[in-house]
């Protein structure tokens, strides 16, 4: 009999709707609001001029990476090692890297700064739980 | 090799009011005021520091209500509890550490700064006590 695929738990981002997925599925649908959700982790590596960027899982931002945005909700974490201008929530650890550059407001329930790290203009909320996701485990969100 | 003498403000100590020292002082009990420092200030892991601080750097365990700037590096540690704003020229916080405020971290952040200026005057030289003498009453004699 085929083995049944490890599954995790996710909240939606639009109407906090909680449900289970594979834990290799990429983006679903929300069984509730019927609205797409991006599950995996987003890796960003270049220049993003954004609005929102929204996922279940975690936003990391390479060294040569750079993101402007309105709003970034990561239910899973954040790790930053290039440079962010953004409000950001966040459901799970922060790293700001030591030669990472932040603007803007952070709400998490933890951070790590890292020696060396750049940060201007920032209003800083931890531990912080916006996203009421500290429930879940972070094997669950990662 | 020879341990570098610190200013120790014990664990029994509440102290209210301006501070100021040359090299490093460590905060076991509880203080409110300002304190400006050339040196290091370390808030320990039982104190309390109602303050707004300005020093070298600042390493905090302890729980810390006011803004507190840093020429060359704050230090949160996992136990660390920090209410208010923060500038230094580096920041090292680790995972754990509470913090609420605004912050600015940058070779820059604390130049742009305005310094916090305590004036310390010297305690006056005890002074015999005036004793007030009434002249005496022409009528009575």
């Amino acid at each position: 009999m085929a083995k049944a695929a490890p599954q995790r738990r996710v909240q939606c981002y639009h109407c906090r709707h909680r449900f289970d997925i594979s834990s290799r599925a990429m983006s679903v649908p929300c069984p509730k609001c019927a609205k797409a959700l991006i599950v995996e982790d987003v890796v960003i590596n270049t220049a993003h001029n954004v609005r929102k960027i929204q996922t279940c899982g975690k936003v990391i931002i390479e060294k040569k990476g750079r993101v402007v945005a309105q709003s970034i909700e990561a239910h899973g974490g954040v790790e930053v090692e290039g440079i962010v201008e953004a409000k950001v929530l966040s459901g799970g650890p922060v790293r700001i890297g030591a030669k990472a550059q932040w603007k803007g407001d952070l709400a998490a329930p933890s951070l790590t700064a890292e020696l060396g790290c750049r940060i201007e203009r920032g209003f800083f909320t931890i531990p912080d739980d916006a996203l009421g996701v500290a429930d879940l485990t972070p094997d669950d969100t990662a | 090799m020879a341990e570098q003498a610190h200013t120790i403000i014990g664990p029994d100590t509440h102290i209210k009011g301006d501070m100021t020292f040359e090299s490093t002082a460590r905060l076991l009990g509880s203080f409110e005021g300002r304190i400006a420092a050339k040196g290091e200030l370390q808030i320990a892991d039982s104190a309390v520091c109602k303050a707004a601080v300005e020093a070298g750097k600042v390493t905090i365990d302890g729980q810390v209500e006011g803004n507190v700037t840093a020429r060359d590096r704050v230090e949160l540690s996992a136990k660390a509890r920090m209410k208010g704003d923060l500038i230094a020229t580096k920041l090292v916080v680790v995972d754990g550490a509470s913090f609420v405020g605004h912050v600015t971290v940058g070779p820059d952040a604390a130049k742009a700064a305005k310094p916090m200026e305590l004036e310390i005057k010297p305690m006056a030289a005890a002074q015999p006590p005036k004793v007030e003498t009434k002249p005496q009453d022409p009528a009575r004699r």
